[in-house]
């Protein structure tokens, strides 16, 4: 179906031109000069988004998505005419618009007579000489996927100004129409044609008995091949290169120009350098080469006339191929080791005597990587996006031992855990490019009996009786859901604090429920001192009565000396309940996470798990767990320093190149 | 009758003799009469100026209406070199002679004399004409057509001076170089002549089709070079 629409197309063109059988005139279109296009034999019947496409065959406009344009002036003929051309065309979403302009002029046409005794032709000074001008206005319109998809159509329409001045002034006008189409066969070859004046009007002159001079038609059809390219569009794949190849052919001529046999050949080196050769059965060989950059196109071609030498062989073009050019450029933005663990993580709680790594060691380079979508001169889009690469270590060692890294950077390996802190160095190297280590902290605790793992305070638990702020009662247990009493935490406050009860010198006791002997005397008057807590107006403290939720957190909330903040902060809790202000403080400080989304129910006893959980997340005891865990030390005082660097590790500095 | 009559009669008389020889002598003058058709040298007419090969054939082409002297009627001076012609033939009428010097590179003066019966001699001359045996072949001077502009109608003739006889091929081209017409000259032959050539176009393609008004580049090339080039005005 293809190849016969393609038949019709091309006989469709085979019409006669205007039907001027003698005095033909110059049409500056049927005569190539770019020098692209001049190195490759003046050949460019298939061609693709040229500039020159506007004059050798509009359709190839059709396929444009950016402005294209070319200049081209220079003297020929052994320096007789000076040429110019402009041309270019601009794609829009109704097809491709092309405009082109070409001047030809040549002066100094002696006017001659002949000598009176010799009889031999002489200058006739008595009449100025003649000069001759040729403009060509061309306007072309190109669209692609024409009734059928592949099929691109194109058309001119010229108009033609001649004339004489100097000794005779005469001009002429005339009208003139190109039309020219392409296919795509497949993804190697493309096919066209091209028939410039099917139709013209004839040029007719104003002197004297109004000559009027044809213009001539001139059907060509030609084909593009990809020689050597990707494989499945071109004849042959050869290490990335690709070479394509031209020729056309004449079919039709009436005009002033000879019928020529077009071949070339274009070796694209690189996205920037062509390379090109080419044979006109009329002029003979030619070359040429095109330099691109930023949008830019100069193109140079060598081609000598073959009637004589002292011809200027030598042709310039400079266009601009407005093609999207992609430009990707990186930058360095972070860069780190990276030995990640499947299960276990730093800090982590367990009551196993044994603990495996499964964990992955990594060097990982972070870019700002920026995509440039640019039309030179025209337009240019920015991406942005962060790009990471990754490169894997294979020298690893724990505790300076070193152990087996698989082929994909994967390692296991199996530890005993100590009951306490437990720290693990894994350090990695890669050459040239220095170490890291990753420190990984497992704290093996011997657990209550009541209290499970999965115990929602667990973790609480553990640290906070391993660091020895809150004790388990005989017979390893902890009672996690037992109410505190007041006594008890006012006792753990003021020992999480460093207070000893020996350390605790004499208050007098206002108290008549309070003995001597009771086990947490000193520290309840303590406590009192402090206004962590109060008596009851009867004189009483009543040491063993279990604090209510609303009264422990109150209580806690003095100790860590939250601010007060009035507000409501639970569905339960009405505006003006006198612990507000203290609950709210403690929910800001995020000492209350455990009562996410539900009530608070300020009635409900205060247990030791609670007591545990909200104690944990004060300020004082994470400073004492993260002294902890850096030292495996437990520290005295509430207020600790700066967190140091993990015992028996080399550096602390991350990333060091050493 | 009185001797005073007698020699008056005598007097007049001789008079009128006297007047009649004059007249007669006046008239067989202006009767015989030479002119001198044409001198060429390589079947080029020569002028003042032009340009001689090496060995020209020059030939005297002269027309008397009287026969020519019996010895010498033909006197070829080249610089001061003299050498008498043997004419075609020595009645009245046209007759021709030539000769075929061999000449060194310079500037040469050509005299040719021509003497009928009545010792009447004219005279033809041509000064400068330049003798230049170098290898390569150049054109005098810029070469001209005539008539320009010109058209289908009038073709046009293009004369141009060549150094020295060569192959010459003179192609037409329009304003981009495309050929329009070629044509070969033979060395020796009009065309490729060492003088003064003229060559027409009739201001048609080769294939027979008429050309539009233009100008029209013509190019002369000798030894694969190009030796001048000219422009062609075509106005119908």
């Amino acid at each position: 179906m293809k190849k016969k629409l393609l038949l019709i197309l091309i006989l469709s063109q085979i019409t006669i031109a205007s039907a001027f059988a003698a005095d033909i005139s110059i049409d500056p279109s049927q005569t190539i000069l770019g020098a692209r296009e001049l190195a490759l034999g003046r050949s460019g019947i298939a061609e693709v988004r040229e500039p020159w496409n506007l004059i050798i065959n509009p359709a190839g406009l059709a396929s444009m998505k950016y402005p294209k344009f070319s200049a081209t002036s220079r003297r020929v003929v052994f320096g007789e005419t000076q040429y110019i051309n402009v041309n270019g065309a601009i794609p829009t979403d109704w097809g491709t618009f092309g405009l082109g302009v070409i001047n030809i002029n040549a002066a100094d046409s002696i006017q001659t007579k002949r000598d009176g005794e010799t009889n031999r032709i002489i200058p006739n000074p008595s009449l100025e000489a003649l000069a001759y001008n040729n403009n060509l206005f061309i306007l072309s319109y190109s669209k692609d996927d024409f009734v059928k998809k592949d099929i691109a159509i194109g058309a001119n329409l010229k108009y033609h100004q001649q004339s004489f001045s100097g000794g005779q002034a005469i001009n002429a006008q005339a009208i003139g129409f190109d039309l020219g189409s392409q296919f795509q066969v497949n993804p190697l070859l493309r096919v066209g044609a091209n028939y410039q004046n099917i139709f013209s009007s004839g040029l007719k002159w104003n002197s004297t008995g109004e000559a009027d001079n044809s213009l001539g038609g001139l059907l060509k059809i030609g084909s593009k091949i990809n020689l050597l390219g990707d494989k499945g569009t071109a004849l042959r794949s050869f290490k990335d290169q690709k070479v394509v190849g031209y020729l056309d052919i004449p079919l039709i001529n009436s005009s002033l120009t000879q019928n020529s046999y077009n071949l070339g050949f274009e070796w694209l080196v690189s996205k920037d350098i062509n390379l090109r050769t080419g044979y006109n059965s009329n002029f003979g060989l030619s070359y040429g080469v095109g330099l691109q950059n930023e949008g830019f196109r100069f193109d140079y071609a060598y081609a000598p006339s073959p009637y004589g030498s002292g011809n200027n062989p030598h042709y310039f073009t400079l266009s601009y191929m407005g093609e999207l050019v992609k430009r990707v450029s990186r930058k360095l933005i972070n860069e780190f080791f990276a030995i990640k663990f499947d299960k276990y993580k730093d800090k982590a709680i367990t009551t196993e005597e044994n603990i495996k790594f499964e964990g992955k060691a990594s060097y990982k380079k972070v870019f700002k990587q920026t995509t440039s979508w640019i039309v030179p001169s025209i337009s240019q889009k920015d991406e942005f996006t962060t790009v990471t690469e990754e490169a894997y270590i294979d020298k690893l060692e724990l505790n300076n031992h070193k152990i087996k890294v698989n082929a994909n950077a994967t390692f296991e390996i199996e530890e005993k855990l100590y009951v306490g802190r437990n720290l693990f160095y894994f350090a990695g190297k890669l050459p040239k490019q220095g170490s890291t280590w990753e420190a990984v902290r497992i704290l093996r605790i011997i657990p209550f009996t009541d209290v499970s793992e999965d115990f929602w305070a667990f973790r609480p638990i553990a640290l906070n009786s391993t660091l020895g702020i809150i004790k388990g009662y005989p017979g390893n247990l902890f009672k996690p859901n037992k109410g505190i009493t007041r006594a008890e935490l006012v006792a753990l406050l003021l020992r999480t604090s460093g207070i000893s009860k020996e350390s605790i010198g004499y208050i007098e006791n206002p108290f008549k429920d309070l003995k001597e002997s009771f086990w947490a005397t000193a520290f309840v008057l303590k406590g009192v001192e402090q206004k962590l807590v109060q008596g009851y107006p009867d004189q009483t403290f009543k040491p063993n009565r279990v604090l209510s939720r609303a009264e422990g957190i109150t209580i806690i909330s003095r100790f860590a000396k939250l601010k007060e903040i009035n507000r409501t902060v639970f569905p339960d809790l009405k505006e003006g309940y006198w612990a507000n202000k203290y609950i709210a403080a403690a929910k800001d400080a995020g000492l209350l996470k455990y009562l996410a989304e539900k009530d608070f129910v300020p009635n409900q006893a205060f247990t030791r798990a609670e007591a545990a959980e909200v104690l944990y997340l004060t300020k004082g005891i994470q400073e004492k767990a993260d002294y902890f865990w850096e030292t495996g030390k437990i520290s005295k005082a509430t207020t600790l320093e700066a967190a140091s660097k993990p015992t028996n590790s080399p550096s602390n500095d991350k990333n060091k190149k050493q | 009758m009185d001797n005073n009559m007698a020699n008056n009669l005598s007097i007049l008389t001789k008079k009128i003799l006297i007047c009649c020889a004059v007249l007669i002598l006046f008239s067989c003058s202006a009767y015989a009469r030479i002119t001198f058709e044409a001198v060429t040298a390589d079947s080029a007419t020569i002028y003042s100026g032009d340009t001689l090969s090496a060995s020209p054939l020059i030939i005297v082409t002269i027309n008397t209406n009287l026969n020519l002297l019996a010895t010498n009627p033909i006197i070829l001076n080249i610089s001061g070199s003299t050498t008498s012609l043997t004419p075609s033939s020595y009645s009245a009428g046209t007759i021709t002679a030539q000769h075929q010097p061999t000449l060194t590179d310079g500037i040469y003066n050509i005299r040719v004399s021509a003497t009928d019966i009545t010792n009447n001699t004219r005279t033809w001359e041509a000064t400068n004409l330049i003798v230049d045996s170098a290898s390569q072949t150049t054109t005098i001077s810029d070469p001209l057509n005539f008539p320009n502009p010109c058209n289908a109608d009038t073709g046009t003739a293009i004369g141009y001076k060549l150094s020295k006889q060569a192959n010459i091929t003179l192609t037409i081209h329009d304003l981009l170089g495309n050929l329009i017409s070629k044509k070969s000259y033979a060395a020796g032959s009009n065309g490729g002549l060492a003088s003064y050539n003229e060559v027409t176009w009739d201001c048609k393609t080769d294939s027979g089709n008429t050309v539009g008004n233009g100008i029209y580049i013509y190019l002369i090339v000798g030894d694969g070079k190009l030796l001048s080039r000219g422009r062609i005005a075509v106005i119908k």
